[in-house]
């Protein structure tokens, strides 16, 4: 067995590994998205020689791994290039959008974390019981409706017909969303509203596995009263499945963070990458991939590390 | 109002760099012109802006030259119910407006490389331009005046007296020689570069602080219009940094933030009047529906560029005045390539004209929100050749023709590179059914037609889009054998001879004739199928007046005024 | 003291789970329920605790206890009884341990004001008290160890009611010993009323009372503990009875193997050992030291010895699993590899293992069918009709219905799953199985059905049997031969009849008297009076298993054998 340390160390170089692969195939992503970047740069009436000519300023010519290693390279020391489209260091244009959608989804993560946790202990513990089954029904139900309709939703009724709060959700100038936090609540109830459905769920199966263990109905039979059985004898045990289960909400936040940045016009890395597509400026999308990996692969690696520290088996020696 | 001042800033982009900006957003921006055809520019107004359009000329004309009184008139019919505050209003002027329009990707305000809506109108108010196209005829607006020589070989400008940048500095004629030079750079300037291909670039030069001398390398007798008043803007000479870039337009940048949006403020010193509202916020809000919202909920004054579909939804809401236009609409087209089979047969391409059924489109596929199109590309704009009848469906003859030659099953390639146009493709395969006519769809993304060209001029039939601008601007672009993308491969010697003269001959009159003819033989013989054009839509809070829709599809923020 | 009245307790589709079930049982005294599985003992046991399972619900009757019915008891004083007064030891006692509480935690959530401190419980199971065993975690004791702090859980909060749920049957024989001295101690001191669940018919007649028999939710039979044990009336109670292994009466199985008929398996010098723990802290375990014997054809060797003597890993590392530090192992006189994957097929099919837990090694989304049929693919080549004809022989060979082989593993009953087991086993037509401790979860009726079919099996095929176990009485009537292993070293090897009269080393003799017996165990209570714990030979053996020095077993005991403080 191993130390917690060395375990967070080996996690740590775990995910350097998956980051690694996941550059690869993000620039390999990028490099086939259709179109000519030198054709899209210089419009219609360009003529071949010109694009020839960007070609070469862009280094397109060159195979694709040179091009890649070229940009692992500046990675690697701090520089995540320059938009092909706009202008600017590359970490100019991804900051701010990068620091709103991170409050964006650090807000939400809280939000469904709360949500589930609620739901779930409500119904995971008792299996079976009545609000269990009300409980699990109305998670299913939420989970079938898509996240953009329920921003419609809300946007349409507590937006625009009740005017309780902005229907979009416009950063103040020079500002960061929490200058102006009235503006999260809708985004945020409309990740939660989907997202807390969804850990509910997985969150009240990880529970109810826990439930189901065989020292849990000694602990009862051993007349220990109900709140220490779910607070030391469950939950201890539901840790590590729930912390992967909030993990896959990580991955859940940051794709629904895309659809709910347009919806709300809220500027962060999915707006930016959505019209960073289409524009095909490959630097800018790579780096917004790759953050957005790595947010996913911080949250599992994570997930890994509570599960070990809250696994006494694994934790300490036999 | 007065028409020649609200118009006083319409130029023409390059519509090259808005197919690219379309093809990234979705956007339509529109390369438009003057509101010479009423019936383009008025039925989307609403009744109290066209009692405010025929309430105002004489004051307007009146006191073009006084710009305080003028921006009074300008508010007098939007003050019906505080009439008392007019004066005070007016002069001092001053508050907010917000602008959510799709933002792109943001970044510098950059005359040569305009990615978005709002980068669009930052650049339109920031810089002034050398010269406008205006009602129905040319107007100098930096300039004072730009004359050729006899034979159309050289061109001069000469700049108004008193000129400054934001800055202070004087405007100076070499500062017009850098812009000419910048924007005809092919390395920074490539959408653009082609406009002035005929430039003898060694000898341009000022003369002194307030001329330019261009010399040309062959007769141009249409630069003036179709190169001078369609796109220079004034930079200051040695400018590298768009990003809050100094201009000597009506307003200042005060701040540019991609993901925030920009801000402009308005420039006292400006030389034509001071503008009324102080302050212009660009927010960026890329959905469409999220920018409708945006506006019923308060957090923005004018929403620009809305799908056909808000105008029916919002019929009848009172909170919110919606505006079109065709100026800076899209002309919605079906291009046949006359020199790939089966279109380089005319009787094929006449049936073809023949099956569409125009008006069924508009009202399927824009939601009745358009006009008819009459396949050329052009409405509303000075040169139209609207002498021509209007192009109807003959399902009978449509029937014979395809018969006669054999047709029963066609492909198009349609792509949504303007909302609508794989609808219409839809509309028509249906239309073509009704003859026993199978159409054949091949759907491709949005962001990936314009990526292709090679592809695209070797694509029989496909959906297309142009942006409705003059066609002596448009003509030159995309049809004939010396366009730069000859879209439909019609070149015929009767055509470029056409256009040639439009270049060459020096009288007007002569010119508008040659021009005439040109159109008449692509509506005769031509691929291209116009068959409506998607307006420009444009919502606001009734907090903002005298909000119009110009050539390009543009807002002059300086002619917006606040209600108290 | 607690009183069950027309107990009733139904199961899915009404089920008749319990029927009209009345016991009582007074203060001091214990009570044994003995019956096959599926008996309701367990359910018995639980509605002591006032708990019926999900699926099964309470059809009528009452269960009474100190004047009070339990099911009429809300939930809140329900569980303040069993944490004051009920003490419940469930059937598998180290999974009872929740993994992430200290065993400090784990005994101390019980305590009451009047309770022993967690180290005198500890001790009182003989585990260390001291403060750094206190800090561990189950995963961090062995088997044993976990038992015994399950045990001390239990009676932490200084019961009136002990409930025992088959406590000897998953146990390794110390911990049985000092369990039953405890129960004991328990009784005698404390006044304790026990309910002792059990099919250990040898752990019953040492302790009980009275014994009721249990047949399907009924009482069959009920009496005086020696009487019913001693001449049950009931049929059902007397084959339970008859079933049970008992080294007191059976006889040694006689060698039916021709003397110089050459050894079928051979293991020279075999040495095997694994590593635990990392860096500094890594060590070896030694697990098998120098084992060296032979088995011959028809032959039954039986391994024994107690949790942690080498058994299973001289049982791996005969089939491949675990290589060893040395030695050789021979098959037929010829030596083979020691990787199971570098033995050719012929070599992987001579040798078959029938696992501990069958469910677990079936696939459980296919029918046991379909994985007998595998094993048959895989080790003999049959393909199709053959491969089938192949299945239809093994499964009449291991008396399995074919129509049960269409079903899966949890579908079927323990010794179901363990003729299926065998079934497999035989399968790859092995010159030698290998039974891991096949039997000690079954109750004793159908583990008398499966020895007699091994033993059936063996005269029709002349097979080898491998058969490890830690019951010495089974191993008694079943083997040929017996090899006692002690710390990885095979100590004694001998024929049984020898071995049980002759042991020769001190842990065979350990062993052998720690050996359950009902019928030596009946007659030491009836010459005894009342059975102070402290003279009988059992109890003897307790000590000096746990005291872990097998060394000197002919050393007198100590008077005062129960665990405790005193010793």
């Amino acid at each position: 067995m191993t130390t917690g340390l060395s375990y967070v160390a080996m996690r740590m170089a775990s995910a350097i590994a998956t980051l690694f692969v996941v550059s690869v195939i993000l620039f390999a992503a990028v490099d086939l998205l259709p179109g000519d970047p030198a054709q899209q740069i210089l419009g219609v009436n360009a003529t071949p020689e010109r694009i020839e000519e960007v070609r070469r300023q862009l280094n397109l010519d060159d195979p694709a791994p040179v091009r890649y290693g070229r940009w692992m390279w500046g990675l690697l020391q701090g520089d995540l290039g320059e938009s092909v489209r706009t202008g600017g260091p590359v970490e100019q244009i991804v900051g701010r959008p990068a620091l709103n959608t991170a409050i964006l989804v650090v807000v939400g993560f809280g939000a469904i974390v709360a949500v589930a946790l609620v739901l779930s202990a409500l119904s995971g513990i008792r299996e079976g019981s009545r609000l269990s089954n009300v409980v699990s029904l109305g998670a299913l139900g939420a989970l079938s409706v898509p996240e953009f309709i329920v921003a419609g939703i809300l946007i349409a009724v507590v937006g625009l017909e009740l005017g309780w709060l902005p229907a979009v959700s416009l950063v103040p100038i020079g500002g960061t969303p929490l200058d102006r936090p009235v503006i999260l609540v809708l985004p945020v109830i409309s990740l939660a509203i989907v997202g807390g459905a969804f850990g509910a769920r997985l969150i009240r199966a990880a529970v109810a596995d826990a439930a189901r263990m065989p020292h849990v109905e000694a602990a009862r039979l051993s007349g220990v009263p109900e709140g220490r059985v779910i607070l030391r004898h469950i939950l201890p045990a539901a840790i590590p499945p729930t912390a992967q289960v909030l993990a896959f909400l990580v991955p859940f936040l940051v794709g629904g963070a895309v659809v709910i940045e347009r919806i709300f016009a809220y500027p962060g890395l999915g707006s930016l990458l959505v019209d960073r597509v289409s524009l095909r400026d490959a630097p800018v999308i790579e780096a917004v991939g790759l953050l957005q990996a790595a947010a996913v692969i911080l949250a599992f690696q994570a997930a890994d590390v509570v599960g070990f520290l809250a696994s006494p088996h694994r934790r300490t020696a036999p | 109002m007065n028409d020649e001042r609200l118009s006083r800033r319409r130029f023409l982009k390059l519509t090259a760099g808005s197919m690219v900006a379309l093809a990234a957003g979705s956007v339509l921006i529109g390369c438009g012109d003057d509101d010479d055809e009423p019936a383009a520019a008025t039925p989307a107004a609403t009744p109290r802006r066209q009692a405010d359009a025929t309430a105002t000329p004489e004051v307007a004309t009146a006191e073009a030259t006084t710009p305080v009184a003028t921006t009074a008139a300008t508010s007098t019919p939007a003050a019906t119910e505080a009439p008392t505050e007019e004066p005070a209003a007016e002069s001092s002027g001053g508050g907010t407006v917000r602008i959510g329009g799709l933002a792109g990707a943001g970044g510098p305000i950059d005359p040569r490389a305009v990615t978005s809506a709002l980068s669009y109108l930052a650049v339109n108010s920031v810089f002034e331009f050398a010269a406008l196209h205006g009602d129905g005829e040319l107007e100098p607006g930096a300039a004072e005046s730009i004359t050729s020589n006899e034979d159309a070989t050289v061109w001069t400008l000469t700049l108004r007296e008193g000129l400054r940048f934001h800055d202070g500095s004087p405007v100076r004629a070499q500062d017009v020689v850098a812009s000419i030079a910048f924007m005809g750079d092919f390395e920074t300037s490539p959408t653009y570069a082609l406009q002035w291909i005929d430039v003898d670039w060694a000898n341009l030069r000022a003369i002194d602080d307030r001329t330019v001398e261009v010399p040309l390398l062959r007769p141009r007798a249409d630069y003036l219009e179709s190169v001078f008043a369609l796109y220079v803007p004034i930079i200051k000479e040695g400018t590298t940094d768009f990003m809050v870039p100094i201009g000597s337009g009506p307003y200042k940048v005060e701040s540019n933030d991609g993901a925030d949006g920009i801000v402009v403020v308005r420039n006292d010193d400006w030389w034509e009047f001071t503008p009324s509202v102080e302050r212009v916020i660009n927010v960026p809000i890329n959905d469409p529906a999220a920018r409708i919202n945006a506006l019923k909920s308060g957090e923005i004054d004018i929403a620009y560029q809305l799908p056909p579909a808000v105008v029916r939804a919002e019929e009848g809401n009172d909170d919110i005045t919606v505006v079109q236009s065709s100026l800076g609409g899209a002309a919605m087209i079906f291009s046949m390539n006359t020199s790939l089979p089966p279109f380089d047969n005319p009787e094929v391409r006449e049936a073809l004209r023949l099956s569409v059924d125009r008006q069924t489109m508009i009202n399927s596929v824009l939601l009745g929100q358009g006009q008819l199109g009459n396949d050329l590309v052009g409405l509303g704009f000075p040169g139209y050749n609207d002498q021509l009848p209007q192009r109807t469906h003959d399902l009978e003859r449509a029937q014979a023709l395809f018969a006669a030659n054999g047709i029963s099953e066609l492909d198009i390639l349609a792509s949504d590179v303007a909302p609508g146009l794989v609808a219409s493709a839809e509309v028509l395969a249906a239309q073509l059914a009704a003859i026993g006519v199978t159409l054949n769809i091949e759907e491709l993304p949005a962001d990936a037609f314009f990526a292709d060209i090679p592809r695209l001029l070797n694509t029989p039939f496909m959906t297309m889009y142009f942006s409705n601008r003059p066609p002596s601007v448009h003509l030159p672009q995309f049809v004939g054998s010396t366009a730069v993308v000859n879209v439909t491969a019609f070149a015929t010697p009767e055509f470029d001879a056409a256009m040639l003269a439009t270049q060459s001959t020096t009288d007007e009159e002569e010119r508008l004739q040659h021009l005439l003819e040109a159109q008449a033989i692509e509506w005769e013989q031509g691929g291209t199928i116009v068959w409506g054009f998607s307006p420009m839509i444009i919502a606001h809070s009734p907090r903002v007046e005298n909000v119009k829709v110009i050539s390009d599809g543009l807002i002059e923020f300086e002619d917006l005024v606040l209600r108290a | 003291m607690i009183s069950v009245r027309e107990l009733d307790i139904r199961g899915h589709l009404d089920a008749r789970i319990l029927g009209g079930l009345c016991v009582d049982l007074e203060r001091g005294k214990t009570l044994a329920a003995v019956g096959g599985s599926g008996a309701g003992k367990t359910t018995l046991g639980l509605s002591l605790l006032g708990f019926v399972r999900r699926g099964m619900r309470l059809a009528g009757g009452e269960v009474e206890f100190e004047g009070r019915n339990l099911f009429a008891l809300p939930e809140r004083e329900l569980r303040r009884l069993r944490r004051e007064a009920i003490a419940y030891l469930p059937q598998n006692p180290a999974s009872s341990l929740t993994p992430t509480l200290r065993v400090e935690d784990l005994v101390g959530e019980r305590r009451t004001d009047r309770s022993p401190s967690a180290e005198e419980l500890l001790e009182l199971v003989q585990l260390p008290g001291g403060r750094s065993f206190q800090r561990r975690f189950p995963h961090q004791l062995s088997i044993g160890q976990q038992q015994r702090v399950a045990i001390a859980r239990a009676i932490a909060n200084d019961p009136r009611l002990l409930i025992l749920d088959e406590p000897t049957s998953s146990v390794d024989p110390t911990t049985q010993q000092v369990l039953l001295a405890l129960v004991e101690r328990l009784r005698d001191e404390r006044g304790v009323a026990t309910l002792l669940i059990s099919h250990d018919l040898p752990s019953v007649g040492r302790v009980a009372d009275e014994v009721v028999v249990l047949s399907s939710g009924r009482v069959v039979e009920r009496g005086g503990a020696l009487r019913v044990l001693d001449s049950p009336a009931d049929p059902y109670a007397r084959a339970l009875v008859s079933a049970s292994p008992d080294i007191g009466v059976s006889q040694p199985r006689t060698a039916a193997v021709a003397a110089e008929s050459a050894p079928v398996l051979g293991v020279d010098g075999l040495c095997a050992g694994y590593s635990i723990g990392r860096g500094r802290g890594k060590r070896t375990i030694h697990a098998a030291r120098d084992v060296s014997f032979d088995l011959a054809a028809g032959e039954t060797l039986a391994l024994i010895g107690r949790s942690g003597s080498g058994k299973t890993t001289i049982a791996r590392t005969l089939l491949g699993l675990h290589a060893p530090t040395d030695g050789e192992v021979r098959l037929g006189g010829a030596a083979i590899p020691p990787r199971l994957r570098q033995r050719d097929r012929s070599q992987r099919a001579a040798i078959q293992l029938v696992p501990q837990d069958p469910e677990q090694s079936f696939n459980p989304r296919r029918s046991i069918g379909d994985g007998i049929l595998r094993t048959i693919r895989q080790i003999s080549g049959l393909r199709g009709g053959a491969a089938t004809l192949r299945l239809a022989q093994v499964l009449e060979l291991a008396q399995l219905d074919p129509a049960l082989a269409r079903r899966r593993p949890r579908e079927l009953s323990g010794g179901e799953q363990q003729r299926a087991a065998i079934a497999r086993a035989l399968a790859a037509e092995p010159r030698v199985m290998i039974c891991d401790e096949i039997t000690s979860a079954l109750d004793t009726i159908v583990q008398r059905q499966i020895i007699d079919l091994l033993k059936l099996i063996q005269d029709e095929t002349g097979i080898s049997l491998l058969f490890i176990t830690h019951d010495l009485a089974l191993a008694h009537e079943f083997a040929h031969r017996i090899g006692v292993l002690s710390e990885g070293r095979l100590v004694e090897i001998a024929p049984s009849g020898q071995f049980a009269r002759r042991p020769q080393a001190a842990e065979s003799r350990v062993l052998l008297e720690a050996a359950p017996s009902l019928s030596r165990t009946l007659a030491t209570r009836q010459d005894a009076t009342r059975p102070s714990a402290g003279g009988d030979d059992a109890a003897r053996a307790v000590h000096n298993a746990t005291s872990g020095a097998p060394g000197d077993a002919s050393a007198p005991a100590e008077p005062n054998l129960v665990p405790g403080r005193n010793a």
